[in-house]
């Protein structure tokens, strides 16, 4: 300042206006203020914004993914786990490759071309170009180290069992969310929390440094199911077996542990393969265990004489006029596959009598009646969790019919899911007790509600136990070794779209427990259209019981309850013949 | 007063050296860290896979074909079978 009034002195001095140095100071004092102000704008009162704003140049802050929870069975054997793979991202504003890159790039991740330059034109920031990556792979990509294209952590789903236990686990999506089964159910214990980490990149984006961690990865829990996966490959197995034995068009299975109401094996066939997305389709992705109702048939017989033996309405040597072999009840009419004469009530179970147990039904009341159903869990959900369970459809009695009375007896009329009618033979199991089921270990044994006595209890078990004897429909359900109770069935499958029934498709079902001195495990199994030739609950659906039952008792080291000498075969042929 | 003055600055530098030794040390802790979070990410990473190898060849169902068909074996038979019962351990 000084130099320069000086020199305007001088130079004022030499001939020049003495405002002109004025003005000039004046200019130079204004620039220099102006400089000022902004000086102060930018440090003082923009700081914050701009020191921001220069951070988000260098620093930034990324995602880690958390990996997913596994599932294993009730031995911790593993059914689905996450593993590690890495997925090519780019950031289509910074790619700068040549066409040599490009096309090594694209023979890399198998990925045409085209598609990698349309994407690299995009005006987006993020893009993929192809996920989950094997590690090998991942590896190979970032060695051609091309400018804007990223690799990111991810994780792969992976079940080793394949469709073994397909319907129970489900699947999950691309994200690794949980779209069916347990991985959908219990996708709030399985996702981990995503990690997040403050970073410091270069000009074209690598990471220089960590600065901190904001959060850490959580991991999703593990989860532990109530499967044996040995039972379960044990069903499943059987299960394919009987399909194509029968020529079947769909068939399912269930196992429950009697004391502890745990699933030990559930399966359905045909099923899918979790790890090949292209194996599910409709009919391959349902589980039908829990999403399917059907009319359950005979199966449903010992609920009527249950309720009507606790009401004191029949004892188990009541006898039961059959004789006619049919029965009308106002305009329809209740048959029998043929002639079985006067019954008692054990052999109404025990020859599976339509006409018996109609009758038998009849003496009740309609409200007696709906209620013994409804406590025994049907038209509710069981409970375990499973998403897209059906209730099953049990009709609020005021509207009932007497002879919808009458064939609901026998299972027509109301439809269930298997595993409510699981769960409710645990009744006669469980000396009266229906067990809560569900699918996560338990390992202790827990306390039903009551919804009959013991000694009613008992004796429906009796009962069951002759309807496996070698005059029973059940009898193909024996195990050498061990006592044996549970019921067979055999319904008309419904017509689609019309009412009625269709004559020759069926649904044969086998639900039965043992060992009857203190039983363990529970197994109702459905076989959906058999086609070659038998249809009968007792020879379709009856043997494939007997063959899960008694290996699940051998892997659960069940002690015997009858010399092993029980299973000589019957003088006289089975009679196979009759109704369920 | 100017050696009182004296004698804070001489604190102030020793704080301030104090301040960037600690932040230096705090980098370098924290990069440690880091690289035993990716050792212990590589182990859970090895640890998944060999789980994962182990769920495939311990299958059921390529354990059975092998017993059967390899090994000829077989389920023994009922008759064949003998339990010991454990009285305190009975289910």
């Amino acid at each position: 300042m000084y130099i320069l009034s000086a020199r305007s002195h001088t130079t004022n001095s030499s001939n020049f206006p003495a405002w002109r140095s004025r003005l000039m100071l004046g200019l130079l004092l204004l620039g220099l203020f102006i400089l000022a102000g902004r000086a102060t704008y930018l440090q003082g009162l923009n700081k914050d914004f701009l020191q921001q704003q220069g951070q988000s140049r260098y620093s930034r802050v990324v995602e880690q993914n958390a990996q997913r929870g596994s599932i294993k069975d009730r031995h911790g054997e593993i059914l689905a786990i996450s593993a590690p793979v890495k997925s090519v991202w780019i950031d289509p504003q910074q790619v700068d490759a040549t066409p040599e890159q490009i096309r090594k790039l694209a023979h890399l991740i198998g990925v045409s071309e085209a598609v990698i330059q349309k994407r690299i034109h995009s005006d987006k920031r993020f893009m993929y170009l192809k996920r989950r990556l094997p590690p090998e792979v991942a590896a190979s990509v970032d060695r051609l180290n091309i400018k804007g294209v990223y690799l990111k952590r991810e994780f792969y789903r992976y079940y080793p069992t394949r469709e073994l236990a397909a319907h129970i686990l489900g699947f999950t999506d691309i994200d690794g969310k949980g779209q069916e089964g347990v991985e959908l159910a219990w996708q709030d214990v399985l996702t981990g929390e995503h990690g997040k980490r403050r970073v410091i990149q270069d000009r074209i984006g690598r990471i220089v440094e960590d600065v901190e961690r904001i959060r850490s990865p959580k991991p999703g829990q593990d989860l532990t199911l109530s499967i044996d996966s040995k039972i379960q490959y044990l069903a499943y197995r059987e299960l394919a077996r009987a399909v194509k034995m029968h020529r079947a068009k769909a068939a399912s299975i269930v196992a429950l542990d009697v004391h502890t109401g745990e699933v030990l094996a559930m399966a359905n066939y045909p099923a899918f393969n979790p790890n090949q997305r292209a194996s599910i389709n409709n009919e391959t992705i349902r589980n039908r265990v829990l999403v399917d109702a059907f009319e359950p048939g005979s199966t449903l017989k010992p609920f009527a004489v249950a309720v009507a033996m606790e009401t004191g309405r029949v004892k188990s040597d009541t006898l039961m006029e059959t004789s006619a072999g049919m029965l009308k009840v106002g305009n329809a009419v209740i048959r029998d596959v043929r002639n079985k004469g006067n019954l008692t009530v054990s052999q109404v179970i025990q020859a599976s009598s339509n006409v018996g147990a109609a009758k038998i039904a009849l003496l009740l009341p309609p409200k007696t009646f709906w209620e013994m159903l409804n406590r025994a869990g049907f038209g509710t959900e069981t409970g375990c969790g499973f998403p897209g369970e059906t209730s099953g459809q049990l009709r609020p009695y005021h509207t009932w019919r007497p002879i919808e009375q009458a064939t609901m007896s026998y299972g027509h009329g109301i439809s269930v899911n298997l595993m409510q009618l699981a769960r409710a033979y645990t009744i006669f199991a469980a000396e009266g007790e229906l067990k809560p089921v569900t699918l996560l270990k338990r390992d202790t044994p827990v306390v039903g509600q009551k919804i009959i006595s013991r000694e009613t209890a008992l004796a429906v078990s009796k009962m069951l136990e002759l309807a496996v004897q070698p005059e029973g429909t059940g009898n193909r359900a024996r195990i050498s070794g061990y006592r044996v109770a549970g019921k067979t069935g055999t319904a008309h499958k419904r017509l689609e779209k019309q009412k009625g029934y269709a004559k020759d498709r069926y649904i044969s079902s086998f639900v039965g427990y043992a060992p009857v001195s203190n039983p363990r495990v529970v197994i109702a199994v459905l076989i959906d259209e058999p086609s070659a030739g038998e249809h009968f609950g007792g020879s379709v659906a009856a043997p494939a019981f007997s063959r899960v039952m008694e290996g699940t008792l051998r892997i659960l080291n069940v002690p015997f309850d009858e010399p092993l000498g029980n299973l000589v075969t019957s003088p006289t042929p089975a009679r196979l013949e009759n109704e369920g | 007063m100017i050696k009182l003055n004296i004698f804070l600055f001489a604190i102030l530098i020793i704080c301030a050296l104090g301040v960037v030794t600690a932040q230096h040390e705090a980098r370098k802790l924290f990069m440690d860290q880091e690289k035993e979070q990716k050792l212990a990410e590589q182990l859970k990473t090895e640890w998944d896979q060999l789980q994962l190898e182990q769920g495939t060849l311990a299958m059921h169902a390529r354990v059975e074909k092998i017993a059967r068909k390899q090994l000829d074996m077989i389920t023994p038979p009922a008759t064949e079978n003998i339990l010991i019962i454990h009285s305190g351990n009975r289910r």
